[in-house]
């Protein structure tokens, strides 16, 4: 049991040094560290309890003698075991509730919600036993003692209940932000509660009487009436669960790290591919250019001898026109300048739908605002339209549909067309770069990767979903922005 | 950066914070004694531990640093003992020091053997020993060592108050019968016969001990326990304890008072003090534990537990429970140890602790306090003297907490039969020895 709180220490340390620019890492911080504390203190004071009784401490078949040794130097009383299982439980709640709340977006809530449980976690700690001890004065008021062990009674069931309770509502919570949160931010919110099960499930178990047996302030000051709660099969199921859950997190920091470095992956990679992109594409467009200039000098002496005059003209424009179409192909450029603002979907949309007065929009949220750079945004957005009127051309009734509405704390711009489609195999490649479902001179398929690119960089994402020949959806995730 | 460095500095503060619990030990020089006490500061024998540690100084210019850690005491030392870093002297009842320091091979505290055989008595007896009863230390010897040296008897047996009893005309029992007649004429004058906190099984399990005492003799509850193929349980003595235990419960003749399965300490005994019940089945600390709350006129009365017709067991077998010193091995000033001991035990002390505390010394010349005068014939009687709970408590605490509890407790509830009870006791005690191998 006790090999726990070194490994959740250093799965601690770890993580923070891996993530360390995660702000919300604080209140998860506050779970490991949090339990590894009461269980160090639980350990301590059911060994201290089992000795004083003569009983074995099942939560504990070896090791103490070393628990004891340990406590030579720390010299914790049994009221400061004690103490170790309030600070750690304080600290366990802290974090249960603020983890999944910094999961937010929404700044507003957290502090709410960490104000909600900073309540019965100050409760917790004022029920330390030292505090008791001073005001009730147990030396002196031995008469009034059944008054006093029923107030504690009280105030211990009370405790009880918010611990379980706010172990409840981290989990509720967790699932409620789970089943609000977008689509594409799901895989993140799945992989925390799935972390965060086996952990609190261990603490409920493990803690299910707490602090029921704390100890009673009474004349004589003895441990000697408290009996240890955990039975052989409870500290069965917790060795059980000890194990199941440090799987489950260590399995969790891999994935959850994997993503990580997959995400950061993607994006080198994807930098990468467009820097070679860009000069493979100035290399080539500078080649071709040069051929038709060849083929066009060859046409002008062809010209000036005056010999198959209207072939040489012909071949004389197509090269002039394929040159100007060169020459006015987009340079990529290797980092983009980015200039944010807030703006109102009423008129980012109002732009487009005086732009393409023929596709039909409709705003449910205008004076919802996001921060974007607004020249790419609406570039992003009129991609999608050209996309969308390329796959419903030859289609007998067009349409094409630019939506907003609010999801959570995301806006979500929707374009969808009942164009050709594009089937499942081809869903996956959509973003990735130079993947055209059309490839053509100028359709070199960098339309949607650089537009997700440019979403990412807004704090959003891209979805895409189609079904052949009946529909294609594009939806765009952007953060709310609050009018603070 | 910074605020996330403050947070995590926060944290860091509360845990060392949290581990604070104060206190620093100091070892003992040649000029003192370090005396790691039982009590609670306050307490009439802490009171009087220091007016002789004070006493002792004056006179041998050794200084007993005390520290009062209470009824945890060996559990609060145990990190010392187990470091080589021991005070000089502890105290606590007998079972509890030999529970903890003679465990096994392990043994902690060093013999007394030499020092109450062969050093003078403190009036010039010839030996230490000659204060006491020497059947009654040697009860907690091992190996024929002795390693405690004692200054407080106690005994359980019922106390009442005579004044109520004689109210309703009704005298002390000196048999099951005469017991359960006087409960049932208490029951029917609305009065409950038996006061018990339930929530304290040591309290409950007095009945069962004692019962078995009486009708087979001391010893066999702790054969009992030590039997791994729990057929010992058979023996119909058992069942007869059994059944008289379950008379007076709740599933019987309902003796206790309402609610008594769930009373929590120190209810009962409060209620018992106010006249509102008869008898308390209890150690002799309840007298001065109630003597604040006992209503005026109130008589303290003492009988031992009920003879049972053709029982094997006596009002002449005692129980012994003492409370007195150990010195632990390694301890700096063993010398000044004993002196303390010796000191403690002279004939003025021990009487003054009597009067003090209002409880019984463990020198036997030495005069009962007044709330406690009906004890003592019972104790001059005494032709055999044995272990509190039958030394069951004491060698097999782990199958006491264990096994014997939650069965006697839902026996004295009357929540099962007897029948139920002994064939709970035999598959469990079998059960409890087959997980031990």
């Amino acid at each position: 049991m006790i090999y726990l709180i070194p490994v959740y220490l250093i799965f601690s340390l770890i993580v923070t040094i891996r993530q360390k620019k995660d702000s919300s890492l604080l209140w998860f911080l506050l779970m490991p560290i949090g339990f590894s504390l009461a269980l160090f203190g639980l350990i301590l004071f059911t060994e201290y309890v089992s000795f004083a009784n003569f009983i074995e401490n099942p939560l504990l078949i070896s090791s103490n003698l070393f628990i004891w040794k340990l406590n030579y130097y720390l010299d914790l009383s049994i009221f400061g075991m004690y103490r170790l299982m309030d600070v750690g439980i304080a600290l366990y709640m802290l974090g249960a509730i603020g983890f999944p709340l910094s999961q937010h977006p929404r700044r507003g809530l957290l502090r709410k919600g960490s104000f909600i449980v900073a309540v019965p976690a100050l409760l917790i700690l004022l029920a330390d036993p030292g505090i008791l001890q001073h005001v009730f004065e147990p030396d002196s008021v031995f008469q009034g003692m059944q008054e006093i062990l029923s107030g504690l009674n009280i105030l211990n069931r009370l405790l009880n209940i918010l611990v379980k309770a706010a172990l409840i509502t981290s989990l509720v919570l967790s699932l409620w932000i789970y089943s609000k949160t977008p689509k594409p931010f799901r895989k993140r919110s799945e992989l925390i509660i799935l972390g965060l099960v086996p952990i609190h499930v261990l603490v409920f178990v493990l803690f299910y009487w707490f602090p029921s047996h704390s100890i009673h302030i009474w004349r004589l000051s003895t441990v000697k009436l408290i009996s240890l709660p955990y039975t052989r099969f409870t500290a069965s199921l917790i060795f059980v669960l000890s194990f199941f859950s440090l799987g489950v997190l260590i399995y969790i920091s891999i994935v959850y790290n994997s993503f990580a470095l997959n995400d950061q992956r993607h994006q080198i990679g994807f930098k990468a591919r467009m820097k070679t992109a860009g000069s493979g594409l100035k290399i080539f467009t500078h080649s071709i250019k040069n051929q038709f200039i060849a083929v066009k000098l060859l046409a002008e002496q062809g010209l000036v001898q005056e010999a198959g005059q209207q072939q040489l003209q012909g071949i004389h424009a197509i090269c002039e026109k394929t040159i100007a179409r060169l020459n006015a192909l987009p340079v990529l450029p290797d980092r983009i300048a980015l200039t944010y603002s807030h703006l109102t979907t009423s008129s980012l949309l109002g732009r487009i739908e005086k732009e393409y007065p023929d596709i039909v929009v409709r705003n449910t949220v205008p004076a919802a605002k996001m921060v974007v750079d607004e020249h790419y945004f609406i570039e992003v957005l009129r991609n999608l339209i050209i996309n969308s009127k390329e796959a419903v051309r030859g289609v007998e009734i067009p349409y094409i549909i630019m939506y907003c509405s609010r999801q959570l704390d995301y806006l979500v711009i929707s374009v969808e067309d009942n164009g050709c489609g594009i089937d499942r195999a081809r869903q996956k490649h959509v973003f990735e770069p130079f993947y055209s479902t059309k490839p053509s001179i100028t359709n070199w398929g960098m339309g949607l990767a650089f537009s997700q690119q440019l979403v990412e960089s807004f704090g959003g994402t891209m979805r895409l979903e189609s079904m052949p020949d009946i529909f294609t959806k594009v939806e765009i995730y952007i953060p709310e922005a609050s009018d603070e | 950066m910074r605020k996330r460095l403050s947070i995590l500095a926060l944290i860091a503060l509360t845990l060392l914070g949290s581990l604070y619990a104060g206190g620093t030990q100091e070892g003992a020089s040649d000029g003192s004694i370090e005396y790691v006490s039982m009590w609670n500061a306050g307490e009439p024998q802490a009171i009087f531990m220091e007016t002789m540690a004070k006493q002792f100084e004056e006179e041998t210019g050794i200084k007993v640093d005390i520290t009062f850690a209470g009824r945890d005491v060996l559990t609060k030392i145990r990190s010392r003992l187990l470091m080589q870093d021991a005070p000089d002297l502890i105290d606590q009842d007998f079972s509890e020091l030999s529970g903890a320091l003679l465990k096994d091979d392990n043994v902690l505290v060093e013999p007394l053997n030499d020092f109450l055989y062969k050093t003078e008595g403190p009036e010039g007896q010839k030996q230490m020993m000659d204060l006491f009863d020497e059947h009654l230390v040697k009860l907690y010897a091992k190996d024929d060592s002795i390693y405690f040296f004692p200054y407080e008897f106690i005994t359980s047996g019922f106390f009442y108050d005579k004044t109520l009893f004689a109210e309703h005309g009704l005298a002390s029992p000196e048999n099951w019968k005469e017991f359960i007649d006087i409960n049932q004429q208490l029951t029917s004058a609305g009065v409950p016969a038996l006061a018990l906190d339930g929530n304290i099984s040591f309290y409950n399990a007095y009945y069962y001990y004692w019962a078995l005492t009486r009708v087979m003799g001391p010893g066999h509850l702790k054969d009992a326990a030590a039997d791994a193929s729990g057929k010992v349980w058979d023996d119909p003595g058992y069942l007869s304890a059994a059944r008289m235990v379950y008379e007076l419960s709740a599933g019987g003749k309902n003796f206790f008072q309402p609610g008594y399965a769930g009373s929590n300490y120190p209810a009962a005994q409060a209620d018992w003090a106010l006249n509102k019940s008869g008898s308390i089945l209890c150690g002799t600390w309840i007298p001065s534990e109630t003597k604040e709350q006992q209503v005026d006129g109130f008589e303290v009365g003492f009988y031992p537990f009920p003879e049972v017709s053709g029982g094997k067991g006596s009002s002449a077998d005692v129980e012994a429970y003492l409370i007195g010193f150990a010195i632990p091995t390694g301890a700096k000033n063993i010398e000044g140890a004993k002196a303390f001991m010796k000191y403690i035990s002279r004939k003025e002390n021990a009487e003054k602790l009597a009067h003090d505390t209002i409880n019984i010394a463990a020198r036997r010349d030495a005069s009962y306090p007044d709330l406690l005068t009906e004890v003592k014939p019972v104790v001059e009687h005494a032709e055999n003297f044995h272990v509190s709970y039958d030394g069951a408590m004491q060698l097999y605490p782990e199958w006491f907490a264990n096994v014997f509890y939650p069965a006697d407790n839902d026996l004295v509830f009357g929540k099962i039969t007897p029948e139920a009870f002994i064939a709970r006791m035999k598959s469990e005690t079998a059960r409890y020895w087959e997980s031990k191998k």
